[in-house]
């Protein structure tokens, strides 16, 4: 045999015995060690050896029976209560999402899975404009989104063009994270209730902060807040609005508001963690609330004060959104935003002449079908092509088109 | 004054002795066997067991083993096809050395064929005046006894042939198979035959360990040890599973020219020495895997010029023609595809961790590891297993103490056949040393290896010999 048999022997016999050998040695070191033996081989049961038990069932409570997507942490809090029970042991979410879950999905029974992940970095087209967020489902909407031209008859946009507030949303759902958005589009909610979702991963950033001043500020729309049932969540909330007492003491002021907001907290408190019965998870209290934290009960700082803190990634996608949509309804969300008659009147005539229009578009689609090809067609856009590398192929064309037409005009 | 007589000088005859007595003397049965003579009790139930489960998966049956110690010698049951005549007729012709696979290559429990001639010897050595061996098969009870002749230095045979009597005291369940007894007189209560009498049970924990042994590297053998009346059982854990069996198609890549040329020479030997029709190579090359399509063999006949040749052919005289011979190797290797490791059968990480927890390990301690490889088409299979003893979790010295199990090619050593390897010769016993599995650790440790390239360094199987070439 050219390979060494004696290496192998070498390998499998090392391979085996390593945990020993290490125990061993560490008794050897410190005669103590010895009473650890028994613990070293206390009957411990691994994450990976119950892992196939546990996510399966945790992703269909998670996801609603595979009907709506999850986030990752969503998954975790799902999953974690099953393993502390078949374990003993507490998972980490580091551990779990970067290790256990990633290598599970690829698992061919994972395969039809939808878990997301927040986007990190974008695909942006050329000519086209689109821009597509590199996340799971985003890139895999995309992606089944077949190649090449888009067949689909001209026509123009049925709907009445407009930037801002006015006369298309009411209100801003201010999310503390971002795993949500997916969620949020598959049961369309921004669309049902007429609303703008904003989200950052944990504080806002200073263009959120400008944003809400200008869009709620002084009398603008409502500003309605998500967060976790945790210290952070209330000042998440309260930093959002106004600028933190640390801050200006600290002469660390990121953003001076302009206007006084009327912001009203949706996020999670002592009583939803009751009602939906969700799971509190161990963290660290550190220092204490501020003057600001009036928002907060005696029993929510007692409860948070033991060191427990409940995110919004504990509920399942199903309850989430049940949970949202009973907070925006107690918030007084509940009926679709209509303009008022001016612009009802100026969409009514606008939607008449898009009909028409549409309607002369479709009559030109048909007489250009019938239309026979220039020979020097495809010379003539490798030249024009080169003259003006910076255009798409199909610029191009249309203004060979229409060089052509002007010809053969009358 | 008296003359001196002058002294006649001796002439010297030069006497001729039978060489049959170099099987009939302890000196040369440790020769021959690799083994002590205070191992023989082992080397007994070593040979017959692998004997036995080699004949059942020839046939295609699921070993059910039984071995019996008794105060007059050690006897082992199979519900194997039973043994052919004509292997008891060659085993008494001490002329020769009878073997059906020295000359092959493959994964095989026994590669040397003296087993049954050595078990011929041993009694005879213990107890010259009573010592026999009984083979039943098939309701006939042949009893070999082996006495020596004071004045011609031979040994002759007396051998009984008698009808449905079961020497054996087995178990009906076996309506077919064989039954091998090793036999000697009754000795004093209590004491085996050694050179100093030693009590009987200072050999159980010799036996109890190989018969252990089958059990953890055959998942699919039932084995029973009767010890003296008690009773030891491993059922099989997986009736049904899988090996490369004894008599299954070698393969072409597992020889190399001068192994092929001895696979040859044997054949064309024993047509020499037989008679019988002369044996084409298309016969011959019937015998490999990937080679028994007539379509395949002409192909490979055509490749290696020889075509309408006989395997006689082959040899000119009493010299091979090598280039020949070669060149048909070389067209047998192109035809056929190496055998995966995976098809010499892998006992597995299951069975392994339900016989060290039988053996009294906690299963939380056992780890297990397998190597598969290909080697230049030589497949290896490398299984170890590691446990540690409940009991000396929870207390400190509860007289555990570390236990062994190598084997090769599904079958324990009596002693660890892995005695020398690694850059210092250190040995698996060095090796675990190193890695703090000393002689007085609690523990369980199993390796195996599965591989149709195995040497021996002795013919009693004890050593493996890891030469230049696998170093």
């Amino acid at each position: 045999m050219s390979g060494s048999l004696s290496a192998d022997l070498e390998t499998i016999v090392t391979g085996v015995t390593k945990k020993w050998t290490k125990q061993r040695k560490a008794e050897e070191r410190d005669s103590r060690a010895r009473f650890r033996r028994p613990s070293m081989y206390s009957g411990r049961v691994n994450f990976t050896d119950v892992a196939s038990e546990i996510l399966p069932a945790a992703y269909a409570k998670a996801s609603g029976g595979g009907t709506l997507p999850v986030a990752n942490r969503q998954l975790f809090y799902a999953a974690r209560g099953p393993f502390q029970e078949k374990t003993g042991r507490e998972i980490e979410y580091g551990y779990f999402a970067q290790n256990l879950l990633r290598k599970y999905l690829q698992r061919p029974e994972a395969a039809s899975w939808k878990v997301t992940a927040d986007p990190r970095g974008t695909l942006i087209e050329p000519h086209t404009g689109i821009r597509v967020p590199v996340g799971t489902l985003e890139i895999d909407s995309y992606l089944e989104g077949g190649w090449g031209q888009d067949r689909r008859d001209l026509q123009l946009d049925q709907g009445c063009p407009t930037r801002g507030p006015r006369d298309r949303y009411r209100a801003i759902l201010y999310i503390e994270k971002e795993g949500f958005n997916e969620l949020a589009r598959a049961v369309r909610l921004a669309e049902r209730y007429d609303l703008a979702i904003l989200s950052c991963k944990g504080q806002s950033v200073v263009a959120a902060r400008k944003l809400v001043d200008r869009l709620c500020g002084g009398g603008g729309i409502p500003l309605f807040v998500l967060h976790d049932f945790d210290k952070y969540g209330f000042s998440i909330f309260q930093n959002l609005v106004s600028v933190s007492c640390a801050a200006e003491d600290g002469e660390r002021v990121a953003y001076v508001f302009k206007n006084e907001i009327q912001a009203v907290d949706l996020g999670l408190r002592l009583l939803d963690v009751e009602e939906w019965k969700l799971k509190p998870e161990r963290c660290r209290f550190t220092g204490d609330f501020d003057l600001y934290d009036d928002n907060v009960t005696d029993a929510e700082k007692a409860f948070l004060r033991k060191g427990q803190r409940v995110e919004l990634n504990a509920f399942t996608s199903p309850d989430f959104v049940a949970f949202v949509e009973k907070k925006l309804k107690v918030a007084g969300i509940r009926e679709k935003l209509v303009p008022d008659n001016k612009t009802l009147g100026d969409a009514y005539r606008r939607a008449h002449a898009i009909a028409e229009i549409n309607g002369l578009v479709k009559a030109a689609r048909t007489r250009a079908a019938g239309l026979t090809l220039p020979r020097t067609l495809r010379a003539a856009l490798k030249k024009s092509l080169k003259e003006h590398p910076e255009k798409p192929w199909d610029a191009a064309l249309y203004e060979i088109a229409l060089k052509v037409r002007r010809r053969c005009a009358p | 004054m008296s003359a001196v007589l002058a002294e006649r000088p001796l002439a010297r005859t030069a006497f001729a002795t039978s060489r049959e007595m170099d099987f009939f003397s302890e000196k040369e049965l440790v020769a021959q066997s690799g083994h002590k003579r205070d191992e023989w009790p082992g080397l007994i139930v070593k040979e017959l067991v692998d004997n036995a489960v080699d004949a059942c998966e020839e046939a295609g049956v699921a070993p059910r083993i039984q071995v019996a110690a008794d105060e007059s010698g050690i006897s082992v049951l199979d519900n194997g096809p039973g043994i052919p005549e004509m292997t008891l007729e060659k085993v008494l012709d001490f002329r020769v050395r009878v073997s059906s696979r020295e000359a092959y290559c493959g994964p095989t429990r026994g590669a040397q064929g003296n087993a049954l001639k050595t078990l011929v010897g041993i009694p005879f050595v213990v107890d010259p005046k009573r010592g026999r061996l009984v083979v039943t098969t098939a309701g006939v009870a042949r009893s070999i006894a082996c006495r020596l002749n004071d004045v011609t230095q031979k040994v002759e045979f007396e051998v009984e042939r008698s009808e449905l009597i079961r020497p054996v005291k087995t178990s009906d369940l076996y309506k077919s198979g064989s039954a091998v007894r090793v036999e000697w007189g009754p000795m004093p209560a209590g004491l085996w035959p050694s050179s100093k009498s030693r009590p009987a049970s200072s050999w159980r924990g010799q036996i109890e360990s190989l018969i252990r042994g089958y059990a953890l590297f055959n998942p699919h053998v039932t084995i029973t040890l009767g010890w003296f009346g008690e009773r030891l059982e491993h059922v099989a854990t997986d009736a049904g599973w899988k090996k490369w069996r004894p008599n299954a198609p070698m393969s072409a890549h597992w020889f190399d020219l001068p192994r092929m040329e001895r696979l040859i020479g044997a054949y064309i030997n024993d047509e020499r020495e037989n008679g019988g029709a002369g044996r084409t190579v298309a016969d011959f090359l019937r015998e490999f895997d990937g080679l028994q399509r007539s379509r395949t063999q002409t192909a490979v006949i055509a490749r290696a010029g020889l075509k309408r040749t006989r395997l006689s052919d082959l040899a000119s005289g009493g010299t091979l023609r090598s280039v020949l011979i070669d060149r048909l190797l070389a067209a047998m290797k192109e035809m056929t595809k190496p055998v995966n490791p995976s098809r010499l059968g892998q006992i597995g990480k299951e069975h392994f961790e339900k016989r060290l927890r039988d053996f009294g390990c906690k299963a939380e301690t056992i780890t297990y590891k397998v190597i598969k490889r290909l080697d230049d088409g030589i497949p290896l299979v490398i299984e170890s297993a590691f446990g540690c003893a409940e009991s000396a979790l929870a207390a400190f010295d509860t007289g555990e103490r570390r236990r062994i199990y190598a084997g090769v090619n599904w079958s324990p050593g009596i002693k660890n056949p892995f005695r020398s390897f690694g850059q210092t010769g250190e040995g698996l016993e060095g090796l675990l040393e190193r890695q703090k599995v000393g002689a007085r650790e609690p523990v369980v440790f199993a390796v195996h290896l599965a591989s149709p390239r195995v040497q021996y360094a002795d013919r009693g199987k004890s050593s493996i010999v890891l030469t230049s070439e696998d170093e």
